[in-house]
C-alpha cells in the first residue's frame, strides 16, 4: 500500500496496476483493512491479517508477517495473491528454498482463507529481507550510491541472477527499482523481489517494459526472457543513477511515443547528466533493437572490464510531416500502429482513403511498406476500394506491417503471442467473456503476426503450435475443450473457477476432489460435480490423458456420460492417492442412476443398487466405478443380453411360426385324424372278430 | 371266378353286405383311401358273425339271402359301417382341435418366456438396437492396472 501510494506520488501511471485488476480482487490497495484471525498455511506457517508489512508490498500483492510455528526465530512475511490475477504457479517450484541464489528466498506458497476478502487467495511466503528495498521510492538517492557501488551492488549480483535463471530457462520480468531487495541489515546482499504473485511484467510500470511488450495489455505482456530483464535493468539504472525519474510526467501514451520516437536511451538520458562509465551500458541494455540489446554475456563483459564494440546508434525512422490520427500527431509507424490498433473505427478511413499510403510513401520515403500495405488492402478489400469488407482484419494487418514486433493487435485488444494466456484469464476475469481473443485465435490472427515478423525471439514453432492446439479447443463445444480448457492451459497457476469450487481456490488438482468434497455439501445433489470449467480444469492439469473420459462424458447418452463422469473423478482419487471422499461419494452416487441402469439385467442392476450404499460409507469413487464398471460383471451381462436377444427372436419366429401354419396344421390334423381313424377302425375289427372267434370256438 | 363257383352264397351276402365299403372306395379319391379302411374294417365287423353263420350252417345262396333280407342283420351290418363313417368324419376335426390346443398352448409358454426375458433384460431385448457401449474406453485402466493398488 505504501509503494502504491508514494509511487503514485512520484508520478508513474503504471503502478495502477492494482487498480486494473478485478474488482473483487484488489487486497493491495483498494479493499479496507479488517483485523482478523492468524491464517496457517501448510500447518505450520501462521499469516497474521492484522500484522500488514506494506514495506514488502506489491502492487497485487500486499505482504503480512508470518510466523513459522517449527522455527519462531525465523523472519518471513506472506504476499497475498490477488485472486483475480494468475499467478506464475509454473516458476514458484523453481523459485523454492532459494534455488535461485539473488532472488529473495521463496519459502512455501498455498491457498488460504483470507479473511478480509471472505475468499481463499494464495499466499506465497518469503523470507523477510533484513536490509528493507533498495528504492522504496522507484529511484534512490544517486547520492548514497558510488559507480562502484552501482557497479558491484546492483549490477553484479542482479546479472548473476539474471544468469542462473536464464539456466533455467525463466525470465524474471518484475525487475525496477523498488523491488529490490537487502537480505542483510549491511545492505550488502541485493536481491530481485517477487516475480510470482502475478502474470509476467503484469506490476511492471510501461516505462520498465520494452516497447513492444509495452504496448500490449497488461495482462499480455508475455513471458519475454533475460532481455526483457536487461532492459527492465537499464532502466531500473537510470532510476538508480540519477535518483528519479526522467520521464514522470508522462502519461502512458505519451511515454510509448517518445520512447518509440527517440529511443529509449534517448528518452530517458538525452537530458541528463549520465556518468560516462554508464552511458554505453545503458545504451546497451536500453536498446530498442532486441538484437543489438545487450546479452548477459556482454553484460558480464562490462562488468569486467572487457571492451567491446560500440552499439551502433542506428536512427530510427520517422517521418518528415506528422500524421494526425486520434489526436495525437505521430512521425513513426509504430506509435501509428498502436493508436490504430486502440481505434480500429477511425483508423478506416485514414487506411481506405490512401492517407496512410500517401503518408507512408511520400512522409516516410519507404515505398517498400506502403507498398505492403497497399497489396495487403487489396487482398482484403479486392480491387473496388468502396466494397465492404472485413475491416478487422485489415486493420489488423496494417498494424502488424507497420509494427511488425509489436503485439498482436485485434479489434482494440494487444497480446504479446507468449502472453496470450495471461490476457485471455485477465479478459475472461474482468468482462465475464473472451469474445475478442476467441475471435483473434479462430481466425488465427497470429499467424500474420507470425508471418509478418521480421525477427523472430519467441520460439515461433512452439508459440505457434500452442496457437494451433488452441484454436482446435476454441472450436470443440465439448465438455473439457472450449475456452475453459484453453484457460487453464495457459494460465497454469490460475485456480479453477468454476462456481462449484470458487470459493475453494483450486489451483491444483490435487486440491479439487476435497474442494468438491466440500461443495456437496452446498449444492443441489441433482447438480452434476462436473461443469465444464471442472472438466476443462482437469484434462489441462493432469499429466495422464483424459480425451478418453471426456468423451464419455460428453455423451449425449446419460448412461455413458454417468460412467463417464463416475471414472474422471474416480481416476483423480486413484491418481492422486486422495484421501475418503464421503461427501462426493454421496453426491455422485445418487447421478448414477443412468450408470446403474447401462446394465440390462435387472437382477445386476438390483444387486448394484443394493451394494452401492456401502461403497458410498467407504468414500471410494474407485471402489465405487470398479464396482459399477467391473469388465467381467459387464461381459457377463452383455453376453446374457445377447443371449437373451437370441432367444427372444427364437421364441418371436416359433411363435410367428405357429401362427402362420392354421392351413398346415388343418391339413395334418385331417391326415393324421384319417390314419388315426383308420388304424381305429382296423383295431376294432381285428379285435371284434377275435373276440367272435374265441366266443364260438369255446 | 373260380371263388365265385365255389362259394357263391359267402360272396353274395359280402357283395351286398359290405356295399359302404364298395362305396367308400369309389368316393375316397385320395390315394391312402382311409375311409375304405376306415369303414370297411367295421363294415366286416358288422358282418363277420353272419358269414361264421353262412359258414358254419346252411352254405347256400338262399340262406345269404335270408341274412340280407333280414331288417335286423342288415341294420346291424350298415350300423357298424356307418359307425366306421362317424369316426372317420368325427375323428380329423378332434385332431384339429388337439392340435390346435396344443399350438395354443405352445405360444403361451412362448409368450411367458418373453415376459420374464423383458423383465430380466428390459424391452430393449424385443427390440434390441445396436447401442454403442456404455463405458468408455479409457476408464478401466485404474480397475485394469492396480487390482491390488486401488484402496478397497
Amino acid at each position: 500500500m505504501a509503494e502504491t501510494t508514494e509511487s503514485q506520488a512520484n508520478g508513474v501511471p503504471a503502478q495502477e496496476a492494482p487498480g486494473g485488476a478485478p474488482a473483487s480482487a484488489a487486497p493491495a490497495a483498494n479493499t479496507a483493512f479488517v483485523p482478523g484471525g492468524p491464517v496457517l498455511l501448510d500447518e505450520r506457517y501462521q499469516i497474521e491479517p492484522s500484522r500488514p508489512v506494506p514495506d514488502f508490498d506489491m502492487p497485487s500483492a500486499p505482504a503480512f508477517h508470518v510466523e513459522d510455528r517449527r522455527d519462531t526465530g525465523r523472519h518471513l512475511l506472506a504476499s497475498i495473491c490477488n485472486p483475480g490475477l494468475p499467478p506464475r504457479a509454473e516458476v514458484m517450484p523453481q523459485l523454492k528454498g532459494g534455488h535461485v541464489k539473488g532472488i529473495v528466498p521463496l519459502v512455501e506458497w498455498g491457498p488460504v482463507d483470507w479473511p478480509t476478502l471472505g475468499e481463499r487467495c494464495m499466499a506465497v511466503i518469503y523470507e523477510r529481507p533484513a536490509g528493507g528495498r533498495l528504492a522504496p521510492n522507484f529511484s534512490a538517492d544517486g547520492a548514497n550510491f558510488t559507480e562502484l557501488e552501482i557497479r558491484g551492488l546492483i549490477v553484479e549480483p542482479i546479472a548473476a541472477t539474471l544468469r542462473r535463471l536464464e539456466s533455467r530457462d525463466l525470465a524474471h520480468r518484475s525487475i525496477r527499482p523498488n523491488n529490490l531487495f537487502f537480505m542483510d541489515e549491511a545492505r550488502q546482499d541485493l536481491v530481485l523481489g517477487d516475480a510470482v504473485t502475478c502474470p509476467p511484467g503484469f506490476d511492471q510500470p510501461l516505462i520498465f517494459e520494452t516497447i513492444e511488450r509495452g504496448m500490449a495489455s497488461q495482462g499480455g505482456r508475455g513471458e519475454g526472457g533475460a532481455s526483457e530483464d536487461l532492459y527492465a535493468l537499464g532502466v531500473s539504472l537510470v532510476f538508480l543513477i540519477l535518483g528519479r525519474n526522467p520521464l514522470e510526467r508522462l502519461s502512458e501514451d505519451a511515454l510509448l511515443a517518445v520512447k518509440a520516437e527517440q529511443g529509449t536511451f534517448a528518452a530517458l538520458c538525452s537530458r541528463e547528466r549520465i556518468p560516462t562509465p554508464f552511458i554505453e551500458l545503458l545504451r546497451g541494455l536500453t536498446s530498442d533493437d532486441a538484437l543489438e540489446r545487450w546479452d548477459l554475456e556482454r553484460l558480464e563483459n562490462w562488468i569486467t572490464g572487457t571492451r567491446m564494440t560500440p552499439v551502433q546508434r542506428k536512427p530510427i525512422a520517422k517521418s518528415a510531416d506528422e500524421l494526425l490520427f486520434d489526436g495525437r500527431e505521430h512521425f513513426t509507424p509504430r506509435t501509428l500502429a498502436h493508436a490504430f490498433g486502440q481505434n480500429t473505427t477511425e483508423a478506416l478511413p485514414v487506411v481506405k482513403e490512401g492517407r496512410l499510403d500517401h503518408w507512408i510513401r511520400r512522409s516516410m520515403g519507404n515505398g517498400k511498406l506502403a507498398d505492403l500495405v497497399s497489396e495487403a488492402i487489396k487482398d482484403i478489400q479486392g480491387p473496388d476500394p468502396s466494397a465492404p469488407c472485413d475491416d478487422d482484419l485489415l486493420i489488423t494487418k496494417i498494424c502488424s506491417l507497420l509494427d511488425p514486433l509489436g503485439p498482436v493487435r485485434y479489434r482494440g485488444f494487444a497480446f504479446m503471442p507468449d502472453g496470450f494466456g495471461p490476457a485471455l484469464a485477465l479478459e475472461i476475469l474482468r468482462r465475464g467473456e473472451a469474445q475478442i481473443p476467441i475471435e483473434a485465435v479462430l481466425r488465427d490472427i497470429p499467424a500474420l503476426w507470425f508471418a509478418a515478423q521480421r525477427s523472430l525471439q519467441l520460439g515461433p514453432g512452439v508459440v505457434e503450435g500452442s496457437f494451433a492446439r488452441q484454436r482446435a479447443n476454441f472450436q470443440s463445444p465439448e465438455i473439457g475443450y472450449g475456452i475453459e480448457r484453453c484457460l487453464y492451459e495457459l494460465n497454469p497457476g490460475l485456480p479453477c473457477q468454476s462456481q462449484l469450487v470458487i470459493q475453494d481456490y483450486v489451483a491444483d488438482v490435487e486440491d479439487l476432489l476435497p474442494a468438491l468434497n466440500d461443495a456437496a455439501n452446498r449444492v443441489d445433489g441433482k447438480t452434476s460435480p462436473i461443469d465444464r470449467h471442472i472438466a476443462a480444469f482437469i484434462a489441462a492439469r493432469m499429466e495422464q490423458d483424459t480425451s478418453a473420459y471426456l468423451a464419455a462424458l460428453a455423451d449425449s447418452d446419460p448412461k455413458t456420460s454417468s460412467v463417464g463422469l463416475l471414472s474422471i473423478l474416480a481416476l483423480l482419487q486413484w491418481r492422486l492417492n486422495t484421501g475418503p471422499v464421503f461427501n462426493l461419494t454421496s453426491w455422485v452416487g445418487g447421478l448414477l442412476g443412468p450408470a446403474i441402469s447401462s446394465y440390462h439385467s435387472r437382477t445386476t442392476r438390483r444387486a448394484l443398487e443394493r451394494e452401492i450404499p456401502r461403497l458410498i460409507r467407504q468414500g471410494s469413487l474407485a471402489d465405487i466405478y470398479d464396482f459399477i464398471d467391473n469388465r467381467e460383471k459387464r461381459r457377463a451381462d452383455e453376453n446374457g443380453f445377447s443371449d437373451a436377444v437370441a432367444q427372444y427372436e427364437a421364441t418371436n419366429v416359433e411363435i410367428e411360426r405357429i401362427e402362420s401354419s392354421d392351413a398346415a396344421r388343418a391339413e395334418t390334423a385331417e391326415t393324421i385324424g384319417q390314419q388315426i381313424s383308420a388304424m381305429s377302425s382296423v383295431l376294432i375289427t381285428l379285435i371284434v372278430i377275435t373276440i367272435l372267434v374265441l366266443v364260438e370256438t369255446y | 371266378m373260380l371263388v365265385v363257383i365255389l362259394s357263391l352264397p359267402t360272396v353274395v351276402l359280402l357283395f351286398f353286405a359290405m356295399m359302404p365299403a364298395i362305396v367308400a372306395f369309389i368316393i375316397d379319391r385320395s390315394p391312402q383311401k382311409y375311409s375304405v379302411y376306415c369303414v370297411g374294417g367295421l363294415n366286416f365287423c358288422g358282418v363277420y358273425p353272419f358269414l361264421t353263420d353262412l359258414w358254419t350252417g346252411q352254405h347256400t345262396v338262399s340262406a345269404a339271402v335270408d341274412i340280407l333280407t333280414d331288417v335286423f342283420s342288415l341294420l346291424l351290418i350298415y350300423s357298424a359301417a356307418g359307425f366306421g363313417w362317424m369316426i372317420f368324419i368325427a375323428v380329423p376335426p378332434l385332431v384339429g382341435a388337439i392340435l390346435t390346443v396344443i399350438s395354443q398352448r405352445r405360444i403361451a409358454q412362448l409368450s411367458r418366456i418373453q415376459r420374464t426375458l423383458i423383465e430380466e433384460w428390459g424391452e430393449d431385448v424385443a427390440g434390441h438396437i445396436e447401442e454403442p457401449s456404455p463405458k468408455p474406453q479409457e476408464p478401466q485402466e485404474p480397475q485394469e492396472t492396480s487390482d491390488d493398488q486401488v484402496p478397497a
